[in-house]
């Protein structure tokens, strides 16, 4: 049996829905085949681990709440069942006109109040706090000096260097297939092109990354942010403010508290996410009596 | 030999039961579904939409229909495997509707994303493992969970009904309508594509 087969087969296979036959035909395959064992040893524990994912569960007010959604809409379709049934009565047609208008204000101000309190439940429910999310709204484009933290001193700082490679793949290296597609493809034009610089300009070999590097894209700063706010909420973090670019609103700076306890988790990680500058960075002793660690990142495109 | 976990007798004979009481006017019978079934779908519907909050939504809705639909149901066929189309084609139908995905869209362009998704939400709740140990197989879960919502739609719908709700592939045939062959195919390329993003 051929790899290509025995590879297509494998799902299967672990599921236990292939006949005795094609089993001893898979299992002689896979002792002899390095690859295809390889293969094997990695479904299983993508399947195991797709098996442990922890089950979340529904809201404890659920049953509420669908109870809550059927009297909703029982009470639209009897408003609407009676603004279609035919009346025996003449009714003017401005009087028609009216009437539905006034009940159409009624349920729409009804869903409206509805949905506020039903906001105001997730809000108070919701465990991961953005608790000055507006503010750092408010604070973009504004001056560096004037959102200084007041403690600074129990504040770390550090700075990010972000490399072109590490804002695509970064740590968590799951990319949409497009992404991770794009980058290989950049990589493949730039080997072609090193080639042909090779070539014409009989060049060493030391030229390949400058070309490998120039042709990738800067680094996109707000793709770190994104598994920055990743790994902060992971670590039940909280933003405290990001600072932005006034003129390319590219990230710059991100205030975050981190409890002590998920601190050094946190560092760990952020150091997959581009090179800190000072590492590692532990708190002072003023800040490790203070729970959470407050810090300040400065975000870098590594030239 | 289609290898899966069928679905035990007694448990289908007490939604039998609880449908019948329903059907015969007793509404406390869904209450007793809901309470009975709540996590299952809205767990469901959080690995497909990979979002507590349309997850939420998707779960209510799950039950609305089956509440407009109990009565007309026929005990042919397990109400658990009923239960469960309902909530893959209400998650199929949040996920093509025109406001979900101009929301998505919204996020991806945002430089800032407004909206928590929920995934840290998670409650791992194991004596055994320390503060680290809980905190990596959070990142597991939402790493799992990004290369899920990569996923096309169906292959989506199909490995999450056979490797994180057990499902055999004859109910998720059943279910999803397809046929075995496809449910195989399918399961097969979504756990290569699922291994081929996270061994990155």
């Amino acid at each position: 049996m051929k790899c290509l087969r025995v590879k297509e087969l494998l799902s299967e296979y672990i599921d236990g829905a292939l006949d005795a036959g094609t089993v001893a035909l898979l299992e002689n395959h896979v002792t002899t085949c390095r690859n295809c064992r390889e293969e094997l040893a990695i479904l299983k524990t993508v399947i195991k681990d797709l098996g442990s994912t922890e089950k979340t569960k529904a809201p404890a007010d659920f049953l509420q709440k669908v109870h809550e959604r059927l009297e909703r809409r029982s009470e639209f379709e009897r408003v609407m069942r009676k603004l279609f049934v035919p009346v025996r009565v003449k009714v003017p047609l401005e009087v028609a006109g009216v009437l539905a208008t006034v009940i159409l204000i009624v349920l729409v101000s009804n869903n409206v109040r509805l949905t506020k309190e039903e906001v105001f439940q997730d809000r108070s429910a919701a465990p991961v706090k953005f608790a000055e999310q507006f503010k750092s709204q408010s604070k973009v484009m504004m001056d560096e000096k004037a959102i200084e933290p007041a403690v600074a001193n129990e504040t770390i700082e550090l700075t990010l260097l972000i490399s072109p490679e590490e804002s695509i793949l970064g740590y968590a290296t799951i990319e949409s297939e497009g992404a991770a597609e794009k980058d290989k493809l950049i990589r493949q034009d730039a080997a072609l092109e090193t080639k042909e610089v090779v070539r014409l300009t009989g060049k060493s070999e030391a030229r390949s990354l400058d070309v490998e590097k120039a042709l990738l894209p800067p680094p996109d700063l707000n793709k770190t942010l994104f598994k920055l706010e990743d790994l902060i909420k992971l670590t039940e973090g909280k933003i405290i403010f990001i600072e932005r670019d006034k003129q390319t609103a590219a990230p710059q700076f991100i205030a975050v508290e981190i409890p002590l306890k998920n601190y050094a988790f946190f560092v760990e990680k952020l150091s997959k996410l581009g090179k800190i500058s000072r590492f590692p960075p532990t708190p002072t002793q003023e800040a490790k009596t203070k729970d959470p660690v407050n810090l300040r990142i400065k975000l870098v495109p590594a030239e | 030999m289609d290898a899966g976990i069928d679905k035990p007798n007694m448990q289908n004979q007490e939604d039998s039961a609880l449908v019948s009481a329903f059907q015969r006017g007793d509404k406390s019978a869904f209450d007793r579904l809901v309470l009975k079934y709540k996590d299952m779908v809205f767990n469901l519907c959080y690995r497909f939409l990979g979002n507590r909050e349309e997850a939420d939504d998707c779960a209510q809705e799950t039950f609305i229909k089956v509440y407009r639909s109990l009565k007309n149901f026929r005990l042919e066929s397990a109400f658990s495997t009923w239960l469960y189309r309902i909530a893959v084609n209400t998650c199929k139908n949040k996920i093509t509707s025109l406001e979900y995905r101009h929301r998505k869209n919204t996020i991806a362009l945002n430089a800032e994303r407004k909206s928590e998704d929920g995934f840290y939400t998670l409650e791992i709740k194991d004596g055994s493992l320390s503060p680290k140990e809980i905190l990596e197989k959070k990142e597991k879960d939402m790493l799992l969970q990004r290369a899920i919502d990569s996923l096309p739609e169906d292959q989506k719908a199909i490995v999450v009904l056979r490797d994180i709700e057990g499902l055999s592939y004859g109910e998720i045939s059943e279910i999803g309508g397809y046929k075995l062959g496809t449910v195989k195919s399918k399961l097969a390329r979504a756990r290569q594509a699922l291994a081929k993003k996270l061994r990155a």
